[in-house]
């Protein structure tokens, strides 16, 4: 009997082709085919050519999720509900459970997609998503292990720029001055691209030790490069920037004393052509754009980089009448929108409470600062917000384009119950008034859908108490209310699952 | 003519060779005309022609098929579809997407022939042969029991484990393969269901629970294909009995070439794999037994994420269908539960 292989020779060349050409060749090769086929498939053994094995996945201390929680994951994965998602890994991070082990691939995928959840799957993942991760060349980035230079280099060495990015950002969440010594190791080599992202991962963790190397990168060429460093240094009150442009402030603004009944006021003398200093400190000829003029734009850029410890110091007044005199001069807008930015990015609070508390126009309308916000803590947000509110006797409950609506979509955090409590009564009230209101309410529509996220979902059942019957007539209500009610029992859902007993 | 010969009929054109599960779905058999002569004959011309045919192939070797036109391989097929032996003449059309498509091309043509020919040698032997293998060479020409020649069936009823479920596209049809295994005997099964446009498939079978329903299987030599005649709520599976699974590959090989032996044109087949571990080796995807012996995962398949993710790198017990070369995963188990394996949506 020909063996497989010759026979599949015999038959690529045909019967016509052999040495001895006979009667019934064909129909003889076709019986020995079919019976080496069926002697192959019948008898078909299992391989032995791979061998080795891979080290199964260690074992992880965190109890495995609640099936119900897991359920209410797996029903969403392939939904577009981010937000979920998000807050469902939280919730799992927070309760010290590991995501059930069919759901591992999917979340690294997710992970590895989304910017927004990258983070926290990657705090989400127990031993055996750990495991997983090397085995699939795109879920690189789950490989990092921040304790470990070889895991850090493999990533920086072959990642894509995202992956890149990622390591490095962990790493300054870990460890901010070994961070930095990646950064500065893979600087010269790295594309314009890659060096704005790094600029941006130094933010978070910003201290004076990255003074030098930022002081350093103000000699760069790029005014791009250039700009992002000077933003980074102007939040380090104590930098050499900052001492640059404090001097610059002294020497460029004035204060005008109040005359009569003039108020006082501030005044710029700015230069007339831009210094080499403050060229190289990423100061630059101004992009006339919207309401302000040349000097506006000049003295925005100017303030926004300056500390502002200088202004106490240089006009010997206290902070509130300096914010007044800002309020009353021409160049208002560029005062107060740079104070705001500067008291944001140097975190200082005293500035900011002044301005929001002191001056609640800055967060709308021209002055449109409301970002300031996000520096308080979530208690303080809350405090400001129910200022701008009022008491319930101060009118209409909540304007539409109102500073408490402004204050309202600020506050992305996980509300108090109490100020949860006092805005939805607010809302109600306003509800009840608006029937004979025929303006359209888009922003307020918006601004109460974006609620549903932050709303502690405990209080869904008062909700619907209070909401529900209030829109029962109203078509242009119903809407909005019924989809802020449907993300809160999603949520209550959620949260209900994760407390389930295992 | 075999005595069970009177069971069989032509299924309509457009079936090609489906069948469809349930009573109700398969209103499209026509049930007159059970195998009169003249389609015999008209069977018996189109086969002879298909002969004369694979001997002119072979005559001039098959390295040469690599160039013929798409009408070279349309002209046996179109006579079987005349002769209404629909599945065959599939069979024969798919060939035409062989040649030069792969490497080992030659191997894989050669093993189709092979079940070609030996389907021609036995159909001229018909009237000799046990009425179950009759049964199985009037499935593989593309002749299905009518609903009422089922009826004649025993009907077996038990808790049938749903093992999972495969979808394929053939000619234009989607059609899905789904495999049962009844808890207390180890008895399996295979559905076969063709999608409807508007209603999907007819019955539902839920991955890792227990449908407790009376089944028919289809006569053969060696029964699988069956239908479900009535079928009740799903409920949960309860323990399984290792018994109903194979000890090793080696095993589960051996488990199927005797069911080759009875039945040589069963294309595929479950294996329950116990103790198998997935792994991955260049992109490539196998299961390894305890005795570090491998079968390669079908690269066709979606890469099984969710298989390795269930196993951690240790051993679980498998269910897969097998093609007499490749594994295709359907369900494992886990903890003592049987679950699904949903494939990765990678964008």
């Amino acid at each position: 009997m020909n063996s497989w292989h010759d026979l599949v020779q015999k038959a690529l060349l045909g019967t016509e082709r052999q040495p001895e050409v006979t009667a019934g060749a064909e129909q003889a090769l076709l019986a020995d085919i079919t019976h080496q086929a069926y002697r192959r498939r019948a008898g078909a053994r299992p391989d032995l050519r791979l061998g080795g094995w891979d080290s199964p996945a260690p074992a992880d201390k965190r109890p495995p999720c609640t099936p119900e929680a897991a359920a209410l994951l797996g029903a969403n994965l392939s939904s577009s509900k981010t937000w979920l998602i998000q807050e469902w890994l939280e919730l799992a991070r927070q309760r010290g459970v590991r995501p059930a082990a069919d759901q591992l691939p999917e979340l690294l995928e997710m992970g590895r997609r989304s910017r927004a959840l990258r983070q926290l799957v990657f705090a989400t993942l127990d031993a055996r998503g750990r495991w997983l991760a090397p085995q699939r060349s795109e879920w690189l980035y789950a490989t990092l292990d921040v304790t470990d230079d070889r895991s850090v280099q493999a990533i920086l060495d072959s990642g894509l720029a995202a992956e890149q990015q990622f390591v490095v950002q962990q790493l300054r969440l870990h460890d901010p001055d070994r961070a930095r010594g990646w950064i500065e190791r893979i600087w010269p080599d790295a594309n314009s691209r890659l060096r704005m992202l790094m600029l941006d991962l130094m933010g978070p963790g910003l201290s004076m030790s990255d003074e030098p190397f930022l002081e350093g990168l103000l000699d760069e060429e790029s005014l791009g490069v250039r700009r992002r460093v000077a933003d980074l240094l102007s939040r380090l009150p104590e930098s050499r920037l900052a001492g640059r442009m404090a001097a610059r402030a002294r020497r460029y603004l004035r204060w005008v004393p109040a005359q009569g009944r003039t108020p006082a006021t501030i005044a710029l003398q700015p230069p007339a052509q831009l210094s080499e200093s403050e060229l190289r400190d990423g100061l630059a000829e101004p992009v006339r754009q919207g309401q302000l003029n040349r000097q506006g734009w000049q003295l925005l850029n100017f303030l926004r980089a300056t500390p502002l410890w200088v202004w106490t110091e240089h006009f010997p007044y206290p902070l509130e009448e300096i914010i007044a005199a800002g309020l009353a001069s021409e160049l208002d807008v560029s005062l107060i929108r740079g104070w705001a930015t500067a008291a944001e990015r140097q975190e200082n609070l005293a500035w900011a409470e002044a301005l929001l508390f002191g001056c609640p126009e800055i967060v709308e309308g021209r002055y449109a600062s409301a970002s300031l916000l996000q520096i308080l803590s979530p208690a303080g947000r809350e405090q400001l917000t129910l200022f701008y509110v009022g008491q319930p006797d101060d009118g209409p409950a909540i304007k539409r384009y109102g500073r408490e609506t402004t204050a309202l979509r600020e506050c992305k955090h996980s509300w108090s119950e109490p100020f949860a409590r006092r805005i939805l009564e607010r809302f109600g009230t306003y509800l009840s008034d608006s029937q004979q209101d025929g303006l359209p309410q888009l922003n307020l529509q918006r601004t109460l859908r974006q609620m549903a996220y932050y709303f502690p979902p405990a209080l869904l059942p008062e909700c619907q108490q209070q909401l529900q019957p209030l829109v029962a007539g109203q078509k242009r209500w119903q809407g909005p209310v019924n989809g802020f009610l449907r993300i809160l029992e999603t949520r209550a859902s959620l949260y209900d699952a994760f407390l389930k007993e295992n | 003519m075999g005595p069970s010969a009177a069971l069989w009929q032509k299924p309509g054109l457009q079936c090609a060779g489906v069948v469809l599960s349930g009573p109700g779905q398969r209103d499209w058999i026509i049930s007159s005309q059970t195998t009169s002569p003249r389609r015999r004959q008209d069977v018996a011309a189109g086969l002879q022609e298909l002969e004369l045919w694979l001997h002119d192939l072979l005559r001039g070797g098959i390295a040469q098929v690599q160039h013929q036109p798409a009408e070279y391989w349309q002209g046996p097929a179109g006579r079987l579809v005349d002769a209404q032996a629909v599945s065959l003449a599939r069979q024969v059309r798919n060939l035409a997407q062989l040649p030069g498509r792969s490497a080992d091309w030659p191997e894989r043509l050669l093993l189709e022939l092979s079940e070609i020919h030996l389907l021609i040698q036995a159909y001229k032997q018909f009237d000799q042969l046990e009425p179950g293998l009759q049964a199985d060479i009037h499935w593989a020409i593309g002749w299905v029991p009518s609903d009422a020649a089922l009826r004649h069936q025993p009907q077996v009823a038990g808790r049938w484990l749903v093992l999972g479920s495969r979808e394929s596209k053939e000619v234009g049809q989607h059609l899905r393969r789904s495999y049962l295994l009844e808890m207390a005997t180890g008895r399996l099964a295979q559905i076969t269901e063709q999608k409807q446009a508007r209603t999907g498939y007819e019955t539902d079978f839920p991955v890792g629970l227990v449908l407790p329903a009376t089944l028919v299987y289809y006569p053969s030599n060696a029964p699988l294909r069956a239908a479900v005649m009535t079928a009740g709520e799903p409920e949960p599976a309860g323990t399984f009995n290792p018994a109903w699974s194979q000890p090793d590959l080696r095993a589960a090989l051996a488990a199927f070439g005797a069911i080759l032996s009875q039945n040589p044109w069963q294309r595929q087949y479950p294996l329950i794999l116990r103790e198998v571990t997935p792994l991955q080796r260049q992109n490539a995807w196998y299961v390894a037994d305890q005795r570090g012996e491998w079968l390669a995962i079908d690269p066709g398949c979606p890469e099984p994420w969710t298989l390795l993710a269930y196993s951690g790198g240790r051993p679980l017990t498998l269910a897969a269908e097998w093609n007499g070369e490749l594994l295709w995963p359907l369900s494992a188990c886990v903890d003592d539960r049987w679950v699904e394996l949903r494939p990765l949506k990678v964008r």
